[in-house]
């Protein structure tokens, strides 16, 4: 807990976006894209304020054309609402730390409420982008990435998640980063390590976030290290800090 | 620090608007490039303990249908931590930007005792000291300091002889009886002020279905808040009030202001969008200009 009140004053901006377009991923989950550019590194999250809930709402980066996208999967009244409003968007960004790998190749394995986060990485360090989901993707929006970024292949179900990371284990990659929920991550952490101890596996972890900002303590995780907290000390935290091998 | 206003001692603030201990932090939200410090009267550290605390285990937070549930569990570095850090100057920013009002807590009688002879050479710094006399969220101390009420009255009397020349205020939540008798017993101890309400405890389930045993805040706590106001104040016409609990607007603050409130006091709000503190201050501005 030292340098508790070491932090640099004035560095978190807010911005006020509003959309341009909204994709849909697949039945409950969405691209936002925004009219505007923000300033972030691969691996930072932003608060995203709404009208109808008491906390803003964490959601990773990434770019659409060089303009700020995030995905959002509808689970709740905020979520909800990000996707629904025609008003203006206010967001705290950036936040977190930036995520950065070792120099070798590496493959990025995202669910869909993480695609946004995912192509942004994989483009930025020349990476597979593997998207994980549970149901199919709408074709059109997979063929929009597969479009833009190219290397991109989803796979569908439980069952094809598991054999993807065993297909994994048996190619050239040096690290892994894995964001979507934490059964996901934490059976991405398993299955890879069990397999091979050449991976490095990266995930993005996700905490019910009060304030984003280090404040409030409320995003805290249990590592092997002690309390960390998901938005000051992540988000993005290396396997073997949080979860023992199988 | 403060003036006599009808045989009750005030703090002197640029506007009787607080941020509250806790979810504010230390100051964290000084990393925001426009937080409306020119609207804060004070600012009030998350309570610092005797020890440090590591706080409680995951989940800690849940917000659904207007509550809040926390169970941070008094996360902080303890009191030399902070000591240490005030000495190297990590807090002069703040005290640059508004006034301080430090938070303190304890497991023990023997902690509240200790911490309150540590902190005295620095007392001065610091616009009032409040002590934290109703956390929910901690095993020891807090909430449950006040659950053997001799000894807590003893306590009250023995910080007030140790810090005799300080701002006190009592933190108090309505769980351990009546809050405007306990207020009563905290002004007949010789303390300047209390802050109304804490969290009040609660359980909820969260998405995933795990359930959080911890403190409630949120705006369902706002009618709570003005009926514990409205009595501590008929009962104690001398105390400092500062209302805490569920403002998240300027039209809330001023009824608390109406039924006794000295000043008031916002947290959880901040997590929603901290520049709602400056749509308050100008009502409240607005609301005393026109009473005074």
């Amino acid at each position: 807990m030292g340098n508790f009140l070491k932090f640099e004053l004035g560095k978190i901006k807010r911005y006020t976006l509003s959309k341009t377009c909204l994709f849909e991923i697949n039945a409950d989950t969405f691209f936002v894209v925004f009219n505007e550019a923000v300033d972030f590194e691969p691996g930072q999250f932003a608060m995203v304020g709404t009208e109808t809930t008491l906390t803003r709402k964490p959601y990773t980066l990434g770019l659409w054309d060089g303009k700020l996208a995030i995905s959002v999967k509808v689970v709740g009244e905020g979520s909800r609402y990000i996707v629904e409003t025609g008003n203006s968007i206010e967001i705290l960004a950036p936040l977190g730390n930036p995520f950065r790998p070792p120099q070798n190749k590496g493959a990025v394995l995202v669910a869909p409420s993480c695609i946004a986060e995912g192509i942004h990485l994989a483009k930025t360090f020349e990476s597979d982008l593997y998207i994980c989901s549970k149901t199919p993707l709408k074709a059109e929006f997979l063929a929009e990435i597969v479009g833009k970024l190219g290397r991109t292949k989803c796979v569908v179900g439980d069952e094809a998640f598991i054999k993807l990371l065993d297909e994994i284990t048996e190619q050239s990659y040096s690290w892994i980063f894995v964001s979507g929920s934490k059964m996901m991550e934490e059976i991405a952490y398993k299955r890879v390590r069990a397999r091979s101890r050449e991976i490095e596996v990266y995930v993005s972890l996700n905490e019910y976030m009060g304030c984003g900002i280090g404040a409030c303590k409320s995003c805290a995780v249990e590592t092997f290290e002690g309390i960390k907290h998901v938005c000051t000390d992540g988000p993005v935290f290396r396997g073997d800090e949080v979860w023992k091998e199988q | 620090m403060e003036r006599t206003i009808g045989g009750r001692k005030k703090l002197k603030l640029s506007i009787p608007l607080i941020i509250a201990s806790g979810p504010a932090g230390f100051g964290e939200y000084g990393k925001l490039e426009d937080f409306p410090w020119e609207d804060v009267g004070a600012f009030t550290l998350k309570t610092v303990t005797f020890k440090g605390k590591e706080g409680n285990k995951p989940p800690r937070m849940y917000a659904k249908n207007g509550y809040i549930i926390n169970r941070i569990g008094l996360e902080n570095p303890g009191i030399n931590a902070f000591l240490e850090a005030l000495q190297a100057k990590e807090f002069d920013w703040l005290f640059e930007k508004t006034s301080v009002i430090l938070s303190l807590g304890g497991d023990s009688y023997e902690e509240y005792v200790e911490i309150s002879k540590l902190i005295k050479p620095y007392a001065n710094r610091f616009k009032a000291i409040e002590y934290n006399f109703s956390c929910p969220n901690v095993k020891h101390g807090g909430l449950s300091i006040i659950a053997s009420k001799d000894e807590w009255v003893k306590l009250l009397y023995e910080i007030r002889s140790i810090l005799d020349q300080e701002f006190l205020v009592a933190k108090l939540g309505i769980e351990g009886g009546f809050v405007e008798h306990q207020a009563k017993i905290v002004s007949d101890a010789g303390w300047d002020g209390v802050t109304v309400v804490n969290t009040v405890r609660g359980l909820m389930f969260n998405d995933e279905g795990e359930m959080i045993v911890g403190g409630l805040s949120g705006p369902n706590l706002f009618p709570i808040t003005l009926r514990a106001v409205f009595e501590v104040r008929k009962l104690n016409p001398k105390l400092y009030i500062i209302a805490s609990g569920g403002i998240y607007n300027g039209d809330d603050a001023i009824k608390l202001l109406k039924v006794g409130a000295d000043a008031v006091s916002v947290g959880s709000l901040l997590l929603k969008n901290e520049k709602v503190v400056s749509q308050i201050a100008h009502h409240v501005r607005e609301y005393l200009g026109n009473s005074s």
